[in-house]
């Protein structure tokens, strides 16, 4: 999205999502053990939103399955970790998002040549199905009972090695990883490719007619969408210690479209907005037994139906209206 | 019908420990004269909030007995309960939650999978979490945690048990099939009993076991006609139905227009408890045996037992608690015994004082054992048959199973293994 005058400016936007990373960072000084824990959820969950957005908001693809790429870059990485342990740690959380974007691409040469808009969803919603049946009768992944014992890896950098499970270490491991695969995001959105793809989701047709190739950008756009959100799944595993199926349930493929839908589907950083804005519900309401949900589900009903355009896009419009600008068409 | 434990009453049992939850804001900030906090972990939302409820009424009405009669070491007790929703994510959140709070003390859990995502963050936390319901062997074997006890029974214990019960009671049912479902607690469950099939058989009956290949359905399946037409050719005499909880009542549902139920002469249930049979109402398979953490019928006369059943029966209005209401009852008990016996609420302390700890309990005293935290209990089994009352079914009798009978040696760290059942 260009810049409107009501937004921001990149480097006012750059500051604000420094000062997050800063708060981020800043969390395990100031809060308890349960908020770090969350936090770090959330900085995954933010990505992870941020990843689904990229096909949505970029290409226009509607998945209903973005969480068997989390989930399949989790139990990759959990099991790699464990069958090869001589790996270096980073390169089995990048192998498990590069098998990600490989099954994405392979599954996409297909699904996305037959079908699109709602099919391309269903279609997505059903392997996400198969994904989530796999894992739950697979005897080497837990079945329903989960994948255990995940380790938090000892890093070895060359000139000396971090021990994850040491402290907040791993917290702090996965704040900068999540902020690098956001910038990865970030770079994709604002460079040549996501002008394409911005292209193709005002108007595929008319993309298609000035000799853009449509489909394969939006295979591009599937395949990062989903090597990056399976590199959030990796590091969700040791975080929690654990994985069950529930990763790859229809629910958590439910969340990154609830997220983009409260933070703003029209802004780079609406998913993460969502998902931050999510996570404060969630905590806020955690002692709200039983009508938890309901609390959160009426705040977000709420929030959807009186700002469209979701909380920046209601921020962006407060702007506008003490600016007294115009925003751009 | 009215004895049923509404979602009123859960609201009721939430209020009455919403102080709890309120007094979380004031973090860390408490002198040792302050109330001993307990953590309660359990589903209080989502599917599993039916469980759920129970353990949050037997945790409530241990702690207000407590309460009234002095409290421990002359401190009242709180309870902070916490939510769950049986996913291991929530699970993990609840517990750093409450240790963020300064409660170092935690109980309940009914999932295993939560359990196993707790279990290891617990001595990075300096907590304790007591088990009251999670059954998978391996939170005392290869996941075995120093920070971790369990005073509810196993899967490996029950079902061991249940194996004996039948050799005891059905010394010519020799031949054995099963229809369990696919999860990992499906087929632990089945090993286990199997094993105990083929140790006790001969032990008590002089007779070897047949058993024949388990039919494997799907977890949450919603249609079983299949597995059912292959079950009805299946020439054992001896049930045992691995298909718990709401997809027991769905299959016991389909099955009564086969005759499964006359079909064979003994069916058995790892552990719905009443579950099957207040679904079923005048359908009840005639004879089932079903596992149960507790059942307060069997320990009649024993004062905690009966203190504990009337009180639950004066908050809820249901005549029938679960035996998670038993389990959660003790867990607090466990506690109040080892906070008693450790003059603290340390951690180390209080890890030292649970570790052979005995105390006595709605069902009978418990030991904790030393080695790997798992607590030698009574074994609960109640048989069920349809009758003319109203509510259509009866309790037919019960059997208490001592659990030095059943329990496996302790081997903390070690994955269990089996010493009959040599697949």
């Amino acid at each position: 999205m260009e810049p409107s005058p009501a937004q921001a400016s990149p480097l006012m936007r750059f500051g604000l999502a420094m000062l997050c990373m800063a708060a981020f960072l800043a969390l395990p000084g100031i809060a308890d053990k349960g908020i770090v824990f969350l936090a770090g959820t959330v900085a995954l969950q933010m990505v992870f939103g941020l990843t689904w957005n990229l096909m949505f908001g970029q290409t226009g693809l509607v998945s209903f399955g973005h969480a068997s790429f989390f989930a399949v870059g989790g139990y990759a990485y959990a099991y790699a970790a464990r069958a090869l342990p001589q790996v270096h740690p980073l390169l089995t959380f990048a192998g498990a998002g590069l098998l990600c974007a490989a099954i994405a691409a392979l599954v996409g040469l297909i699904a996305l040549r037959r079908s699109q808009g709602v099919y391309f969803a269903i279609l997505t919603l059903a392997l996400s199905q198969i994904v989530y049946l796999v894992i739950s009768s697979s005897a080497a992944l837990g079945r329903e009972d989960g994948f255990t014992g995940i380790r938090r890896p000892k890093l070895p950098l060359g000139w000396t090695t971090i021990d994850l499970a040491a402290g907040n270490a791993y917290y702090y491991f996965i704040v900068v990883v999540s902020a690098l695969l956001a910038g990865i995001v970030w770079w994709v959105t604002h460079s040549r490719v996501g002008r394409v793809f911005r292209a193709i989701q005002q108007d595929p047709e008319r993309a298609a007619f000035l000799g853009i190739p449509v489909q394969r950008y939006r295979l591009m756009s599937y395949a990062i969408a989903s090597g990056v959100a399976g590199v959030t799944g990796a590091l969700f595993g040791p975080w929690l210690q654990i994985l069950t199926p529930e990763v790859a349930h229809w629910t958590a493929s439910a969340r990154p479209i609830l997220y983009t839908l409260l933070g703003g589907v029209h802004f780079f950083w609406g998913p993460a907005v969502g998902a931050l804005g999510f996570a404060v519900l969630e905590y806020g309401t955690r002692t709200l037994h039983g009508i938890s949900e309901i609390v959160t589900g009426a705040i977000l009903l709420a929030v959807v139906l009186a700002a469209p355009g979701g909380i920046l896009g209601a921020v962006a419009r407060l702007r506008q209206r003490i600016t007294g600008k115009e925003r751009r068409p | 019908m009215s004895t049923t434990f509404t979602r009123r009453h859960f609201t009721g049992l939430l209020a009455a420990s919403g102080a709890g939850a309120l007094s979380l804001s004031s973090k860390g900030a408490r002198a040792q004269s302050g109330p001993i906090r307990l953590g309660l972990i359990s589903p209080l939302s989502g599917s599993q909030e039916i469980i759920g409820r129970y353990q949050l009424a037997g945790a409530t009405i241990a702690v207000n007995q407590i309460n009234q009669a002095g409290g421990v070491l002359g401190r009242k007790l709180e309870l902070v309960p916490r939510d769950d929703k049986a996913a291991p994510a929530a699970g993990v959140a609840a517990s750093k939650d409450l240790v963020g709070a300064g409660v170092n003390l935690m109980f309940g859990v009914l999932s295993s999978g939560v359990a196993l995502a707790i279990a290891p963050t617990l001595q990075g936390d300096n907590a304790v979490l007591v088990l009251s319901a999670a059954s998978a062997n391996e939170l005392t074997h290869d996941q075995f945690s120093p920070n971790l006890f369990r005073i509810s029974d196993q899967a490996f214990m029950r079902q061991r048990a249940l194996a004996r019960l039948v050799a005891a009671d059905y010394p010519a049912i020799t031949t054995w099939t099963a229809i369990n479902p696919q999860t990992a607690i499906g087929t632990s469950n089945w090993d286990s009993f199997v094993d105990g099939l083929m140790q006790f058989y001969p032990e008590l009956t002089k007779k070897q076991v047949e058993v024949a290949e388990a039919i494997w359905a799907k977890f949450g399946a919603t249609d079983y006609k299949n597995d059912l037409t292959q079950l009805m050719r299946r020439s054992s005499e001896g049930l045992y139905c691995g298909v718990y909880g709401g997809d027991a009542v769905t299959m016991f549902g389909q099955a009564a227009s086969y005759g499964l139920t006359k079909k064979f002469k003994v069916i058995v249930d790892p552990g719905s408890e009443f579950i099957i049979a207040q679904a079923m109402g005048k359908n009840t398979p005639p004879g089932l045996w079903s596992g149960f953490h507790w059942y307060f019928g069997a320990y009649k006369g024993r004062k905690i037992n009966d203190e504990l059943y009337d009180a639950y029966v004066k908050q809820t209005g249901d005549k029938f608690p679960a035996g998670y209401v038993g389990e959660a009852h003790a867990a607090v008990l466990a506690y109040a015994a080892a906070i008693q016996k450790a003059g603290g609420t340390e951690t180390a302390q209080v890890i030292r004082a649970l570790e052979g700890l005995t105390f006595d309990t709605c069902k009978g005293e418990r030991t904790i054992r030393k080695e790997d935290h798992q607590a030698i209990c009574d074994l609960n089994f109640v048989q069920f048959g349809p009758d003319s009352s109203d509510q259509g079914w009866t309790v037919t009798g019960h059997k208490v199973i001592k659990g030095a009978d059943a329990i496996e040696p302790p081997t903390p760290g070690q994955p269990l293994k089996f010493q009959y059942n040599k697949k």
